[in-house]
């Protein structure tokens, strides 16, 4: 008697750990092939140290979802924070985050067929912002077009950097940046998604008035990620724009 | 190791518990004690696959129903950020057989807490999240002698978080230590 009802207990158990081992979870929409994007998505509580300073706020558990635009591709991100989209059409696609159904932010990327993409964001009220990015290529380090075709000195594709120059046009969503020496080309950057701070000068300035103050001539200090890069072009998603103040 | 692979090996021991002949031997008619299991512990979160350890202090209440205490300590990192989550939680457990193998069922509610953080520039980005939830599932003790025994669990853990419910796999393995006689 005892060895029946052990063995049935074995037997549920072991078909109830198959179900789970066999069961992994697919993203709608997602399928083999392309890229994968890998993310995670910060809440609202999110707090930085050291320099930033971003200030924590309440939580507030709101349903997040990111959808790759132009296509069928969508995954609600899970009570961890975590998301995970398969068959990503190669090339440059947009991730779009949305709260309970409206839009908060838009990510940029361009990767190549079997890159890997790993992406974290904070949302912080109505905005996002990146706070990390990395492109990996399907052998599984960073790696892009070599160094000696692209214009900007040490860099590559997929991988952070930091760059100080001039805002040589553009507003703080988006501005070309003159980096002497390291680029004979200004360089294309993304800001829309990154935290604004600013350096030097008056310790009262609000980041909202660092953001404002990124005009034509202003000097700024950029953390991101360079996107693309050829011999006479450059992209670069920030994910802090640091401004220098007199 | 994969999740996968952690679950195979955990049905393989099933099988080889249940199947060869592990007799349950009748138990000597000592009274139910309180015991407590520690061991090696994976779980998920969302994406995110953790290591780490479980705690398990259990109280019996009658012949086959025990009250448990549940804490889980585990770490990882997914798309360049780390996570650190804590899990504590209390219910009840149903074991009906008293023999050399037991297997058991359980059902538990409490809290995880999750942290992640990601190095960013010059500073570190940290979110926390306490989450309730409630985990079911169920295990086998296998005696190795009067006081030791060694225990296999797996739970299927809900927990709400982000206007979601994650359902979470979680596998220990260990060992547990039976008081009085």
């Amino acid at each position: 008697m005892e060895r029946l009802v052990l063995t049935r207990w074995a037997a549920v158990f072991i078909v109830a750990l198959m179900a789970v081992g066999c069961g992994g979870e697919s993203p709608t929409g997602a399928s083999a092939g392309g890229v994968k994007v890998q993310g995670v998505v910060m809440g609202e509580s999110a707090s930085a140290s050291a320099a930033d300073t971003r200030s924590p706020q309440a939580s507030q558990a709101k349903k997040v979802t990111v959808k790759v635009e132009g296509t069928t591709l969508t995954v609600d991100v899970n009570a961890n924070g975590t998301f995970q989209l398969s068959g990503v059409p190669s090339g440059t696609f947009t991730l779009v985050f949305l709260s309970d159904g409206v839009e908060i932010g838009r990510v940029v990327v361009t990767a190549g067929d079997g890159s890997e993409v790993k992406i974290v964001v904070q949302v912080k009220g109505a905005e996002l912002i990146v706070v990390e990015i990395e492109i990996e290529d399907g052998s599984g380090s960073n790696t892009g077009p070599s160094t000696s075709s692209c214009s900007v000195n040490g860099g590559k594709v997929g991988q952070k950097i930091e760059l100080e120059g001039n805002v040589a046009s553009g507003t703080s969503a988006s501005f070309d940046l003159s980096v002497n020496g390291r680029s004979g080309s200004p360089i294309k950057v993304s800001a829309s998604s990154a935290s604004f701070k600013c350096i030097g000068g008056a310790k009262t300035t609000s980041d909202a008035e660092c953001k404002a103050s990124v005009k034509t001539g202003a000097k700024v200090h950029v953390s991101g990620t360079l996107m693309t890069c050829t011999t006479s072009s450059a992209e670069v998603t920030a994910t802090e724009v640091k401004v220098q103040k007199d | 190791m994969s999740a996968r692979r952690v679950l195979s090996l955990a049905a393989g021991l099933g099988l080889a518990a249940s199947l060869a002949g592990a007799a349950p031997k009748k138990a000597p008619a000592t009274p139910p004690s309180p015991d407590v299991f520690a061991g090696y512990s994976y779980t998920e979160a969302g994406d995110a696959s953790l290591n780490g350890i479980g705690l398990q202090g259990t109280f019996p209440l009658g012949d086959t129903f025990r009250l448990v205490l549940d804490l889980s300590g585990h770490d990882g990192s997914f798309a360049g950020a780390d996570f650190d989550q804590i899990g504590l939680m209390a219910g009840g457990r149903w074991s009906p057989l008293r023999s050399r193998v037991r297997p058991f069922a359980e059902g538990l509610v409490g809290l995880v807490r999750t942290s992640t953080s990601v190095e960013a520039a010059d500073a570190t980005v940290s979110d926390s999240d306490s989450d309730w939830g409630f985990a079911l599932g169920g295990g086998l003790d296998f005696g190795l002698s009067d006081r030791w025994s060694l225990r296999g669990l797996f739970h299927l853990r809900m927990t709400q978080g982000e206007g979601n419910w994650d359902s979470d796999p979680r596998f220990a393995v260990g060992f547990v230590y039976r008081f009085g006689r």
